[in-house]
């Protein structure tokens, strides 16, 4: 009877002193400088990694990203960074982007902060916007500058000085979660209102027959809109016309500047007016709706459907009305630098025709450089499914993986009101399958 | 029954179950931190979204640093949590946030949401919602007691609205007839006041700034290149020694004489006149609703305005000492008062490249530029070595000078005024300025000023002051040690914050 008291209570000891163990053990995050960039540095709560994620977008903040926590809770060590150009679209640089990417890589692999001895294996974290410069850092680390100081491009990146981006090092592998196809594609090209003709006066000379919204068009302010096929593509036509305008613009502004022609030495403004609430897609859902070939398609019972086109459950949104009209919300006010670096790419057509090429900020382009392992999550909620097909088909890596995650938004949260749910375990689904991704024995 | 000696020793395990986690956080080193990053919005995979302890709305994103245990040197200066944010700069890695933070005090240190944006905010109303959810915030934190607003830079004029408003309301802090144009109240009801306000290095706000900087050589704002070089301040011949030594320790002052300093800031009086019709006159046409214009606003781009053509950052004999003696806090220790006025050992900061640049244009549009970058004269605008007159302080709600009357004007919670510091680098320009504000608080019956000696605008020694005047590069010391610990000083002083 002691005997079998003592080893209850030692029992009891055990139990509460793990659950203690446990709740102590909570991981909280570091905070680093890293030059002109910042990040937090997240451990797991117990043990130790040989594996570091490097997690950064363009402009967005992510130094509490819910990618930062989850991917820690899972084992991993996590660096969150927001770049130079943190919080600020009309100064990027594009190409400079890479230079906080590196940094983040460095102080993982030479352990600058002292904290995480022990990574051998550095994976990079594209989400959204990241993916365009996360692969761009990727495709420059394993081709060399030469890349992105093709001839071709309409920025080239610099090799000398403080923003030379010779001898990056290269990651080990990329998860690209519901990466866009770059700036210059997504955030202009697809976003440009083709029916303004004046760029001085979006208001004068209106080309209605381009009007997203005019309901003769097709539009409806309360549901999803229908377009005719003829008026899409003109529609997409004519927003790569006004794309290619634009570029040859600034191009001439570039040029008078460098001749010493123009009232500044280094750059100029650059204002596009009814530039970013003209996504014809956003209206029409059934515009870039779905997978061309049967995908993977993570469904919210933790199964993987392979077996299936994906079609994405997105709504729409008929409010982008309202912004488009606006200079503060539906305009752009870049400068000239940062327009040729991040906002142009030479099209032919907006869904199709794309030059990917022509810009550094450009995933399918980027992917193209990539050999070492990539896993693209596409969002099933929302609008990149099928550039992600594109990404993962362009791709030159031999392990790669793409899988639509079902019923999540851009923000990896669950669309309550989208068709086809619920979608409550999508989330944790997805944590864990890029877990799992990470983990198969023999990849790192 | 279990034996005695195993009663005993279960007894031990379950006191151990409890003292184990206390004694960890006592063994770790006294004033080490925890830090938890916020942001806007958190989604985590349980499902839980927008976790309240993990949120700072109307930010961009913030840290939070709290002390593990009581600092043993400093007790209670954890009921005390300070709140740093800047205007357009982050701040989540500021010296501040940490060397507070070092010394026992909480610190919530945020990127606003204009942060990389200078050229955004159409005033200071705009960050007012996040500078409340940052008091909120640390009100909230276990053990915080009193929550103070911090602002270096131009997260002085910032803060020191946030608490005019805070304290006043917005109708008397910025929407009298004498602003050139009201605040927008919106979102400025009910602001909970801070207890107390920190200023460092305080600008004395972004009109100000634009005001000092406009160039008045540039002819015409479409064409910059072209400029009148009786009004150029870069001109050698009017007394500029030129870029060649910028940003070294032998980079000489400007040498302007009385007449040229006469022309030049009369140009600038009449630029800032004509850029403020111009403005006036867009926006009464946007509110005329001219169909030729956008329904909300119109861009305003001004070239030579930022960062452009401030005369004292030159010439380095102008706005350079204070008038009075003040508390000064230098490498041989605190003197108070000093044995007279105390002025910068400042190197110039002029670049007649940057005034060249495009960086130095203002590309605003019209509401920003007249509740952010517009302020009128009040009589002839001068700039001397111990002054800056002539300045309508009070036209502008973005004025330090003018907010700062404000502050303390009642009684603020158990206190019977609103306890002000401000704290002015000895190895930059504001050494005047600062002592402006200070003298224009003049509600609150608890403020002190002090200047650091040789300390640069963001706090560390000057190295090229002290070899531009022939000393060696250490001989200011540690400053920042210096400044934090005067502000310790000041937070810990019994019966301000802490019984």
């Amino acid at each position: 009877m002691k005997t079998k008291m003592f080893v209850f209570a030692m029992a009891l000891f055990t139990v509460i002193a793990l659950h203690i163990g446990q709740s102590f053990a909570q991981n909280f995050p570091t905070y680093h400088q890293l030059g002109p960039a910042k990040a937090t540095l997240w451990r797991p709560a117990s043990g130790t990694s040989n594996i570091g994620i490097v997690i950064m977008h363009r402009t967005s903040n992510f130094l509490n990203l819910a990618a930062c926590r989850e991917m820690s809770n899972r084992g991993f060590v996590v660096l969150c960074i927001n770049t130079r150009f943190d919080n600020n679209e009309s100064q990027v640089i594009f190409e400079q982007t890479a230079l906080d990417v590196k940094a983040g890589v460095l102080f993982l692999r030479q352990n600058q902060s002292g904290l995480t001895p022990g990574i051998t294996r550095v994976l990079l974290w594209g989400y959204s916007g990241g993916g365009p410069a996360m692969s761009f850092y990727q495709a420059v680390a394993e081709s060399g500058v030469g890349f992105c100081q093709d001839p071709h491009k309409l920025v080239k990146c610099d090799s000398t000085g403080s923003t030379s981006l010779v001898g990056l090092p290269p990651a080990d592998g990329i998860v690209f979660v519901d990466a866009h196809p770059g700036v210059a594609t997504i955030g202009t090209l697809r976003s440009l209102d083709p029916s303004i003709t004046n760029e001085n006066n979006p208001d004068k000379g209106v080309n209605k027959k381009l009007d997203p919204y005019d309901p003769k068009n097709g539009f409806n302010p309360n549901g999803v809109s229908t377009y005719s096929d003829k008026f899409k593509q003109a529609y997409f036509e004519g927003q790569s016309a006004r794309l290619n305008r634009l570029i040859d613009q600034a191009l001439q502004i570039q040029e008078a500047i460098a001749a010493g022609k123009y009232p500044y030495t280094d750059d100029g403004p650059f204002v596009i007016g009814r530039s970013t609430s003209a996504k014809l897609f956003t209206l029409d859902t059934s515009i870039l709706h779905s997978t061309v070939r049967p995908q993977a398609l993570l469904k919210n019972d933790g199964s993987i459907d392979n077996t299936h086109i994906v079609e994405s459950v997105r709504l729409p949104v008929p409010t982008n009305a309202e912004t488009n009209d606006t200079f503060d919300d539906g305009g752009k006010l870049l400068t000239v630098k940062s327009f040729l670096s991040t906002n142009a790419i030479f099209s032919t057509n907006s869904i199709d025709g794309i030059d990917y090429c022509s810009s550094n900020d450009s995933t399918p382009c980027n992917v193209q450089q990539i050999s070492v392992p990539i896993l693209f999550n596409a969002m099933g909620a929302y609008y990149f499914i099928r550039d992600n097909e594109i990404h993962y088909d362009l791709a030159k890596s031999q392990d790669k993986e793409f899988i639509v995650i079902a019923g999540l938004v851009h923000g990896i949260t669950p669309c309550n009101e989208c068709p086809g749910g619920p979608y409550n375990n999508s989330q944790k689904n997805f944590y864990d399958h890029v877990a799992s991704w990470i983990n198969k024995p023999g990849r790192f | 029954m279990l034996s005695k000696n195993s009663q005993r020793l279960i007894l031990t395990m379950l006191i151990a179950l409890f003292v184990i986690p206390v004694w960890n956080s006592v063994s770790e080193a006294d004033c080490t931190w925890t830090t938890t990053p916020l942001s806007p919005g958190v989604a985590t995979a349980d499902g839980t979204t927008n976790q309240t302890n993990l949120r700072l709305q109307n930010v961009n994103s913030a840290i939070l640093r709290k002390p593990n245990t009581p600092c043993a040197t400093n007790p209670n200066a954890g009921t005390i949590g300070i709140f740093i944010m800047h205007s357009f700069s982050s701040y989540t890695g500021f010296t501040a946030c940490t060397e507070l933070a070092k010394r026992g005090y909480v610190t919530l240190c945020a990127d606003s949401v204009f942060t990389n944006r200078q050229q955004e905010y159409k005033g200071y109303e705009d960050h007012a919602q996040g500078i409340r959810r940052g008091i909120d915030y640390l009100r909230s934190v276990v053990g915080v007691q009193k929550a103070l607003i911090f602002g270096h830079s131009m997260g002085a004029p910032m803060m020191t609205f946030y608490q005019n408003v805070a304290e006043n309301t917005a109708a008397t802090a910025c929407q009298g007839p004498e602003k050139i144009i009201a605040c927008d109240a919106t979102n400025l009801s009910n602001l909970p006041k801070a207890d107390g306000v920190m200023l460092f290095d305080a600008h004395l706000g972004d009109a100000l700034a634009t005001f000092t900087y406009v160039d008045p050589a540039v002819k015409k704002d479409t064409k910059p290149g072209i400029r009148n070089a009786a009004l150029d301040m870069f001109d050698p011949s009017n007394g500029y020694p030129g870029d060649t030594a910028a940003g070294s320790p032998t980079f000489k002052s400007a040498t302007y004489d009385d007449k040229f300093k006469r022309r030049f800031l009369d140009g600038q009086v009449n630029r800032n006149a004509d850029l403020l019709q111009d403005a006036q006159n867009i926006w009464s046409d946007i509110q005329a609703e001219k169909p030729e214009l956008y329904p909300d606003n119109m861009p305003f781009i001004v070239p030579g305005a930022d960062g452009a053509a401030r005369l004292w950052q030159a010439d380095t004999s102008l706005v350079n000492c204070t008038k009075n003696q003040q508390i000064f806090l230098t490498h041989t220790g605190t003197q108070n008062p000093s044995p007279g006025p105390i002025c910068s050992v400042r190197i110039p900061s002029a670049s007649a490249a940057g005034d060249d640049s495009f960086d130095s244009v203002e590309k605003v549009n019209v509401r920003v530029w007249l509740g952010a970058h517009a302020l009128r004269t009040n009589g002839r605008y001068d700039q001397t070595k111990d002054d800056i007159t002539g300045i309508d302080y009070d036209s502008s709600a973005t004025s330090t000078v003018s907010m700062v009357k404000g502050i303390g004007k009642h009684p603020n919670g158990s206190n019977v005024t609103t306890p002000l510091l401000i704290v002015a680098n000895g190895g930059h320009y504001f050494l005047r300025p600062d002592e402006i504000v200070y003298e224009n608080a003049n509600s609150t019956t608890d403020k002190t000023f002090a200047i650091e000696e040789g300390a640069v605008h963001g706090g560390g020694p000057c190295t090229q002051c002290a070899q531009a005047l022939g000393l060696p590069q250490d001989y200011f010391g540690d400053t920042n040690q210096r400044t934090y610990d005067f502000m310790d000083q000041w937070l810990s002083k019994p019966g301000r914050f802490l019984p």
